[in-house]
């Protein structure tokens, strides 16, 4: 086999000073489904950048070793002679799309190419169907799904036939059903179509399950562990140190492994590992505990007795009068709860949250804050009882010091120096930024950025806390410190948190009560396990429950309750007979 | 307060929307010109600027897309008409007095004139920008040999707008969040406490924005080849453009020549008597 990607000796310094890669070699094979996982600032999106030629053409920087592509070496060649060879999809959906059709879209790669009409046309039409957007030609891109769109770029590099295709994070924005259909076009690409596949990722369970062939581990710009997916993922203690998640198949091998259960090959996925655990089951190695649900589990009581904090009744909102983005949505929250809201993009949730913050109005319905109707409220009133923090810390942060940044809305609030002084010095000590205080917002990396936006709000002091979105483009690690310090401030202060996620195990490991929306209505309002239980329903929206969930489910037939929501649930409702 | 000037495309399929990208270039560059340097009386300017709007009717644009724009133009030429009502050097023939200010009529027919002059870019600039697709478009400027990035620097800053309007929104969101009550301020107050912190996190982002957009751009070969195929077949050019073009034309050829006769389209007989050109 001949390599398509060399790499030798790779490192690369940013203009800035940031030392970004250390030491690369990697040797890429053609046909390869190689999927490249670490942290955020690990390197991934500056590699990804030096494959075609975006380092160092545009963005400069320092850069030492040889990267060839094709045997072309890429230093020496323009970003439009190696964009013919590697087609490159970046993270942001919107930020790669160009034009108001999704066919002209699809199309503009190849029209630079200078590709005759007859071949464009018909070139066009088949990247259409490979990556399933039938039926969408004519639609504007901006009125497509993240999934979608992801999509129409993906078909764009294909249109321009590029053999090798570098993607760089693709699902951070998707839902958890858009990201399984981005994948599984991706890997039809790679199977049935020959193109080579460098991918970088965070979403450890569904690239398993993928059955890629390759696992790359970048940690500080440097190449910790390369090999068989299975092999790789299996490493816990280095996953663990440089903040890339285990898988819960994998999480789960281990355990049945030190309880020397006889296995004989480690399951990489969902399948495999129902198919092992029923014959584990049939053959009575293992046996199902009848303690229906774990007893690590509390639910919790019902709250009928208590006042809601936030009481929507009925609302109704549209942006434009052709797409309601809210038909008729009632709920109530209360005091102390932790809830999470999930649904598939575009569902509603993000207008929700904007709604109840008095950011929009609604067309009809009312929500009440403590009893007093939002209409009558400013949002600067609303954000002493709500504190919202948005999806984008980009668009949020606007001070020229860390510190001024918490303090503005201290300010507004018109509180005595010294509380101010108090209140910013511990929101930054909790989220871990005391130390960058002096700092620009904007020279602070992703994570610390959207740690900021945490920091602001809980400076406040609302009781009611609402993160839209806290884990999109957040590692493994960072979504975690984030959900932490949320819950310490729902079990130290009863606050109450609203999360908005497309993350189900965040959902399924913080979350007591779960709201599912669904085409701007709410299709489920439950406690986590009775939600995670109707599949059905949760399709519709796009969501999937956590791997490990919809394993237990595949398991009822054993007595296996389908409501586990954790590795350690599973295990501890299975009880090991020797012998 | 939202920003409002998005000018984008919206699809519809009326007259105007199947016209010729050429024909309502040619419209967008020699109405206004009708408008502005030969309609020189209110009578004349009401004329074409109710040609414009006829277009702008045809193509069925929405009020609600164009309001801030709308809005634009009524609150300055409502500052005109108040200006020229009182302060018009040629004004004689008093109609009412105001403390130590004449407001007269010849006042009012210029401010008026002048209203109608700016209705007439109201119904211009939408009928290109809302109507044409912007890959249409791009093809009918390269049929004319403009360079395709000269062309497409032109749909960028198209789709640059929103962009721009969007971060803008969002910071401006950020802030009403942390219970900074722009709703409750007054104007000069906003100006420094709200707008002001706007401009670091607006550039910066925007900045951002644009390299993230030159990173997607070269990626898919932008600017490979001095010049590139296109997907779509260039418009055609209909019967119904070839009507347009000779309403248009004939309209621009009779103004001029109107022009330097009387100083307007409509000749003096055809004009009440407070109908005089203006002359500057």
């Amino acid at each position: 086999m001949q390599s398509v990607i060399a790499i030798r000796n790779l490192t690369y310094t940013y203009p800035t000073g940031v030392k970004a890669l250390k030491g690369i070699n990697l040797e890429i094979e053609r046909g390869e489904y190689i999927v490249i996982m670490g942290a955020n600032g690990a390197g991934k999106t500056t590699l990804c950048y030096c494959l075609n030629g975006i380092i160092p053409h545009i963005i400069g920087g320092e850069l030492q070793g040889e990267i060839y592509v094709e045997e072309i070496r890429t230093t020496d060649h323009s970003i439009a002679e190696l964009s013919r060879l590697v087609g490159l999809c970046i993270q942001n959906p919107e930020g790669q799309l160009f034009c108001q059709t999704v066919r002209a879209d699809v199309a503009f790669g190849a029209e630079n190419l200078c590709i005759p009409r007859d071949e464009l046309a018909e070139r066009v039409a088949s990247s259409i169907k490979v990556c399933r957007l039938e039926g969408l030609e004519n639609r504007s891109p901006s009125d497509l799904s993240g999934g979608q769109k992801q999509r129409v770029a993906l078909a764009s590099i294909l249109a321009m036939r590029s053999k090798i295709m570098v993607l760089d994070e693709p699902t951070s924005q998707l839902d958890p059903i858009g990201t399984l259909e981005l994948l599984s076009v991706i890997r039809n690409l790679n199977k049935e179509h020959g193109v080579t596949v460098v991918m970088t990722e965070h979403k450890s369970d569904e690239i398993l399950e993928q059955g890629v062939d390759r696992v790359i581990l970048l940690h500080k710009g440097e190449i910790v562990a390369d090999g068989d997916p299975g092999e790789v993922l299996s490493k816990a203690d280095l996953l663990e140190r440089i903040g890339v998640k285990t898988p819960q198949v994998i999480e789960l091998a281990q355990h049945l492994k030190r309880n020397e259960i006889p296995m004989e090959r480690i399951p990489t996925n969902i399948n495999e590992a129902r198919k092992l655990l029923s014959s584990l089951l049939d053959r009575k190695i293992l046996e199902v505990k009848q303690k229906l649900p774990p007893p690590s589990s509390v639910e919790e009581s019902k709250p009928s007795s208590r006042e809601p904090i936030i009481k929507i009744e009925d609302v109704y909102f549209s942006y434009t009068p052709e797409s309601p983005a809210i038909r008729g949505v009632s709920l109530q929250f209360y005091p102390g709860e932790f809830i999470g809201i999930i649904g598939q993009n575009g569902s509603g949730k993000t207008t929700l949250a904007k709604l109840i913050v008095g950011l929009l109005r609604p067309d009809k319905g009312k929500i009440s804050i403590f009893g007093k109707d939002t209409r009558e409220m400013t949002p600067g009133e609303i954000c002493k009882k709500v504190g919202l923090a948005m999806q984008n810390p980009d668009h949020q942060l606007f001070s020229l010091s860390v510190k001024e940044e918490v303090e503005f809305g201290l300010r507004n609030l018109n509180l005595p120096d010294e509380e101010i002084e108090k209140r910013t010095e511990s929101a930054l000590k909790l989220v871990g930024l005391w130390e960058f205080r002096e700092m620009a917002p904007f020279t602070l990396d992703f994570g610390a950025r959207r740690k900021l936006t945490v920091a602001i709000v809980v400076a406040m002091n609302p009781p009611v806390i609402f993160l839209d979105e806290p884990t999109t483009a957040q590692d493994y690690r960072g979504r975690h410190e984030i959900m932490e310090i949320m819950k310490s401030l729902n079990e130290r202060h009863g606050n109450t948190i609203i999360v908005v996620t497309h993350d189900m195990e965040i959902v399924a490991k913080y979350c007591k009560r779960v709201v599912v929306m669904g085409q701007g209505k709410v299709l489920l309002d439950g406690s986590i396990r009775e939600v995670f239980s109707k599949s059905e329903i949760l399709k519709q929206t796009y969501i999937k429950p956590p791997p490990i969930t919809r394993l237990a489910q595949g398991l009822s037939a054993f007595g296996v309750p389908p409501s586990i929501l954790s590795v350690d649930e599973l295990i501890s409702s299975l009880k090991f007979v020797r012998g | 307060m939202k920003m409002g000037i998005r000018l984008e495309y919206i699809p519809k399929d009326t007259v105007i929307h199947r016209l010729n990208p050429l024909t309502k270039i040619i419209f967008v560059l020699l109405v206004p010109i009708i408008g502005f340097i030969f309609a020189n009386d209110a009578i004349s300017a009401a004329l074409v600027s109710a040609y414009a709007l006829a277009w702008l009717a045809l193509a069925r644009i929405p009020i609600s897309r164009i309001k801030t724009l709308i809005i634009i133009v009524l609150a300055s030429s409502a500052l005109f008409m108040v200006v020229q009502l009182f302060f018009y050097w040629r004004g004689e023939t008093v109609i009412f007095r105001f403390f130590f200010l004449k407001a007269t009529l010849e006042g009012l027919h210029v401010g008026l004139t002048i209203f109608l002059k700016m209705m007439v870019i109201l119904g211009c600039v939408p009928v290109l920008a809302m109507t044409t697709r912007i890959d249409q478009f791009a093809i009918t400027l390269s049929k004319l040999k403009i360079p395709y990035q000269l062309s497409f620097a032109l749909i960028t800053a198209v789709r640059f707008l929103p962009l721009v309007s969007d971060i803008y929104n969002s910071i401006l969101d950020a802030q009403r969040l942390r219970a900074h009550d722009i709703d409750r301020m007054s104007f000069l107050t906003k100006l420094r406490k709200a707008y002001y912190p706007l401009i670091v996190p607006l550039f910066i982002t925007s900045f951002r924005t644009a390299d993230e957009l030159q990173i997607a751009l070269e990626s898919r070969a932008f600017g490979a080849y001095k010049r590139r195929t296109y997907l779509e077949s260039p418009p055609r050019v209909t019967v119904v453009d070839y009507i347009a073009l000779i309403s248009i034309i004939s309209l621009f050829v009779y103004s001029m020549i109107a022009y330097r006769a009387w100083g307007t389209i409509l000749p003096p007989w055809l004009r009440p008597s407070w109908a005089v050109p203006l002359r500057y």
